[in-house]
C-alpha cells in the first residue's frame, strides 16, 4: 500500500510529498528527515534569499520617481487582483439577478434579445483573462497534436513521406510566433467577417489559437515520427506473424510503443505553446495575460509594474504546472511505470 | 531398389522427392501425405552492404520437409540460418529459387506458419493472454469472443501458465515468456511451427524444460517443426534430422544428420546413450572443420546438398 502510493506520487512528479508519507508510516525516520529537509529546505531558503535580495534591491532602485515594487507590493497587487475578482463575481450575480428580473416583467421579450438590450459591460479580470488564457492555448495545443500526430505516424511508418515532410519541418519550425501572426490575422480576418466580437469563436481568439498551433506543431510531430520509427524491429515482424494489417499494426503495436515519445513530443509542445500564446495575445488583442501585461503596460498607474509581476510570476507558475501534469501523463504511458502501478 | 536397401535410404529425400508432382496435386483426391509440405529449392539470398556491395548469404539451398518432421539448422553465427527461417515464415524473400509451403510460393507471412522468436518478442503493455489473444482476434476474426477467449486460456493452459495469464510480460520469468511465445504461436493453429533459437537466452534447467515440453507437444499435438539453434545437442536431441550449414557468405547446407532415437524421446536415456555421443561428435567435428575452412578464407564453391547418411551402428 505504502509502495504504491509513493510510486503514485513519483509518477505525478509529487516528490516532495513522498519522505513525510514515509515518515508517518515509521519508515526509516532519520533517514527520511533528512531528505525532506534536503528536497524542501534547500529550495525553500534559497527562495528566502531571493525574496530578501529582491526586497533590498527595489527599496533602493527609483525610476520616475516610484520606488521598484518588492515582494511586498507585488503580494499587495495580487491581492488586490483577488479583490477585484471577487468584486466581479458579486457583480455578475447581481446583474444575473436583475436581468432575471427584467424578463420575468417583461415576459414578450425573448431572453436573446433582453441579453442584447442589457449587456453584461464589465470588463475581465485578471483571472478571468488567466481562464482566457488557458482555453487558449489549450485550443491550439489540441489542433497542433491533432494535426501532429497522425502526421508524424505517416512519416515515422515511411521514410519516403518523412523525406517529403522534412524541408518544411526544417523551415518553418524556427519561425518565430511574431512573424506568423500578421498572416494569420489576415487569413482569419478575411475569413471571420461575419462573426460577432464577443462570441466563443472570436476572432482575436482564433488568431492566437493558430499562432498557438503553428508554432508548437513541430516538436510533437518531430518526436512522434522518431518515435514511431525506432519501434523495435521484433514487434512489427510479430505483427507481420499475426498478420495484422495495416490499422492493426499502427494500432496494436506501433501507437502503444510510441506513446511515451509521443507524450514527450506533446509536453515540450505546450512548453512552447504557452509561451508563444502570451506574446500572440499581446498582439491580436485576445483577452488574455498577454493583453493584460500590455493594457498594464500602456496606462501608467503606481501598480504597474507589480501588477506586471505577479501575471510573469504567474505565467511562470501556469507554465510550471502545465509540464507536470504533461510528465505526470507520459510516464503514466510508459510501459514501466504503468505497470507497476496496476 | 534392393530389398536389402538400408533403412536410412527411406528417410532421406532423394532426387525423385525433390522433383515436383508430374500431376496436378492440389485437387481434394489427392492424399494429404501425397503433397509435398515445405520445400526450398535452390534458394539464394543476397543483401546490399553499404560498402561491401552485394553480399550473398545463401546460396542454392535445397532442403524438404515432411509433414510431421522435425528439423533443426545449426551453424555458426551469421551463416544464414535465421535469414532462411525468416524466409520460410514469410518475413523475407528469397533473391532467387523458391520456398514453398504446400506446394505455393511463400509470399508472406500466414498463420498457417507460426513463429516462435528468439528473445520471446511480447508487447510489454500487454498481459500474457492480451499478447495470445492478439494472435488469436487476427486469425479467427469470424469466431464469437467466447470461443476466442477459450481458445487462447486452452493453449495458455497446455504451456502451464494457466495461473499466470494476467500478469504483464515484466511480471514473469523468462521461461515463462517463452512459455508464452510458445502459446501465442499455437494458438493461431499452424501446421509449421518456427523456432527461432527459442531457448538460447534461459538457462539450462528451463531450457531442458522446454525442450522436453516442446518435444511433448510436437509429439501429442502432431506438429512440425523448423528450428534454428546453435546448440548441438539440443539439435540432436529434438529433432529427426539435422541440418548443418556451411559457413557464410555463400553458406551452402554442408550435411544432413538423420537422428533415429524414437519418440517420445527420454532425456536420460538419450544423453547417456553412445548413439548420442556419435551423433555430437558427428555434427561437432564437422562444425569446427568447417569453420577453419572459414578461417583460411576458402568457402565451399560447390554446393554440397547430398545428404550423408549415418550408420544405424553406433561405434563407441
Amino acid at each position: 500500500m505504502l509502495n504504491k502510493i509513493v510510486l503514485y506520487l513519483n509518477i505525478l512528479g509529487l516528490t516532495w510529498f513522498v519522505p513525510p508519507i514515509k515518515m508517518l508510516c515509521g519508515q526509516d525516520v532519520a533517514y527520511e528527515a533528512k531528505r525532506f529537509l534536503r528536497m524542501v529546505g534547500l529550495p525553500l531558503l534559497a527562495v528566502a534569499i531571493f525574496l530578501f535580495t529582491w526586497h533590498a534591491v527595489a527599496g533602493a532602485v527609483v525610476i520616475k520617481g516610484a520606488k521598484l515594487p518588492g515582494p511586498i507590493e507585488v503580494t499587495h497587487a495580487a491581492g488586490k487582483m483577488y479583490g477585484d475578482y471577487q468584486k466581479s463575481q458579486a457583480n455578475y450575480a447581481e446583474y444575473q439577478v436583475s436581468f432575471a428580473q427584467a424578463l420575468k416583467d417583461n415576459p414578450e421579450i425573448k431572453e436573446a434579445e433582453m441579453r442584447e438590450m442589457m449587456p453584461y459591460t464589465a470588463s475581465p479580470t485578471y483571472l478571468d483573462q488567466m481562464w482566457m488564457s488557458l482555453k487558449t492555448v489549450f485550443t491550439g495545443f489540441v489542433i497542433a497534436s491533432l494535426i501532429a500526430i497522425p502526421l508524424g505516424i505517416i512519416c515515422g511508418m515511411s521514410s519516403a513521406a518523412f523525406e517529403m515532410i522534412n524541408p518544411f519541418i526544417q523551415i518553418f519550425r524556427p519561425v518565430s510566433p511574431l512573424a506568423w501572426l500578421p498572416i494569420v490575422a489576415i487569413i482569419v480576418g478575411a475569413t471571420m467577417t461575419d462573426v460577432a466580437a464577443n462570441s466563443f469563436w472570436a476572432k482575436s481568439y482564433l488568431i492566437s489559437a493558430v499562432v498557438v498551433t503553428l508554432c508548437s506543431l513541430w516538436a510533437t510531430l518531430i518526436n512522434t515520427a522518431n518515435g514511431v520509427a525506432q519501434v523495435d524491429k521484433d514487434y512489427l515482424n510479430v505483427a507481420k506473424v499475426l498478420n495484422l494489417g495495416w490499422f492493426g499494426t499502427v494500432f496494436k503495436v506501433v501507437l502503444p510503443s510510441a506513446l511515451p515519445q509521443i507524450f514527450n513530443g506533446m509536453r515540450l509542445s505546450i512548453g512552447v505553446g504557452w509561451m508563444v500564446l502570451i506574446a500572440a495575445e499581446m498582439l491580436s488583442q485576445n483577452p488574455g495575460i498577454g493583453k493584460f501585461v500590455w493594457d498594464m503596460y500602456q496606462s501608467s498607474s503606481d501598480d504597474t509594474l507589480a501588477y506586471i509581476m505577479v501575471a510573469v510570476l504567474t505565467i511562470g507558475v501556469i507554465g510550471f504546472v502545465l509540464d507536470r501534469i504533461m510528465i505526470a501523463l507520459q510516464r503514466l504511458v510508459s510501459p514501466g511505470a504503468m505497470l507497476n502501478v496496476r | 531398389m534392393s530389398y536389402f536397401a538400408p533403412l536410412t535410404s527411406l528417410l532421406t529425400p532423394t532426387k525423385a522427392d525433390l522433383a515436383p508432382l508430374p500431376t496436378a496435386p492440389t485437387t481434394s483426391a489427392a492424399p494429404e501425405n501425397r503433397m509435398k509440405f515445405l520445400e526450398i529449392i535452390n534458394v539464394s539470398k543476397h543483401f546490399n552492404h553499404p560498402t561491401k556491395g552485394k553480399i550473398e548469404v545463401l546460396s542454392n539451398i535445397n532442403l524438404s520437409i515432411k509433414k510431421g518432421e522435425f528439423i533443426t539448422i545449426i551453424g555458426h553465427s551469421g551463416c544464414g540460418k535465421s535469414t532462411l527461417l525468416n524466409m520460410v515464415a514469410g518475413l523475407d524473400l528469397p533473391s532467387s529459387g523458391s520456398v514453398c509451403f504446400k506446394e505455393k510460393e511463400i509470399m508472406k507471412p500466414a498463420p498457417e506458419r507460426a513463429v516462435v522468436f528468439q528473445n520471446h518478442s511480447l508487447l510489454p503493455w500487454r498481459t500474457v493472454i492480451g499478447n495470445v489473444m492478439l494472435a488469436v482476434n487476427s486469425v479467427f476474426k469470424d469466431k464469437p469472443k467466447k470461443e476466442r477467449l477459450e481458445r487462447a486460456e486452452h493453449w495458455l493452459t497446455v504451456v502451464g501458465l494457466k495461473d499466470h495469464m494476467h500478469k504483464y510480460p515484466h511480471e514473469i520469468s523468462g521461461g515463462q515468456r517463452q512459455r508464452t511465445g510458445l502459446a501465442r504461436a499455437l494458438a493461431m493453429g499452424p501446421e509449421l511451427m518456427l523456432f527461432d533459437e527459442p531457448f538460447g537466452a534461459l538457462d539450462e534447467l528451463t531450457r531442458s524444460q522446454l525442450q522436453d515440453e516442446s518435444l511433448r507437444l510436437h509429439f501429442e499435438e502432431h506438429l512440425s517443426v523448423f528450428m534454428v539453434t546453435h546448440s548441438v545437442d539440443e539439435a540432436i536431441y529434438m529433432s529427426d534430422k539435422v541440418v548443418m550449414m556451411n559457413n557464410g557468405p555463400n553458406a551452402t547446407i554442408g550435411k544432413v544428420l538423420e537422428i533415429e532415437f524414437p519418440r517420445p524421446r527420454e532425456r536420460l536415456k538419450i544423453f547417456e546413450s553412445a548413439q548420442f555421443a556419435h551423433y555430437r561428435n558427428e555434427c561437432i567435428r564437422f562444425l569446427f572443420s568447417r569453420s577453419k575452412v572459414a578461417a583460411e578464407a576458402a568457402p565451399a564453391s560447390q554446393p554440397q546438398t547430398q545428404p550423408v547418411a549415418v550408420p544405424g551402428a553406433a561405434p563407441a
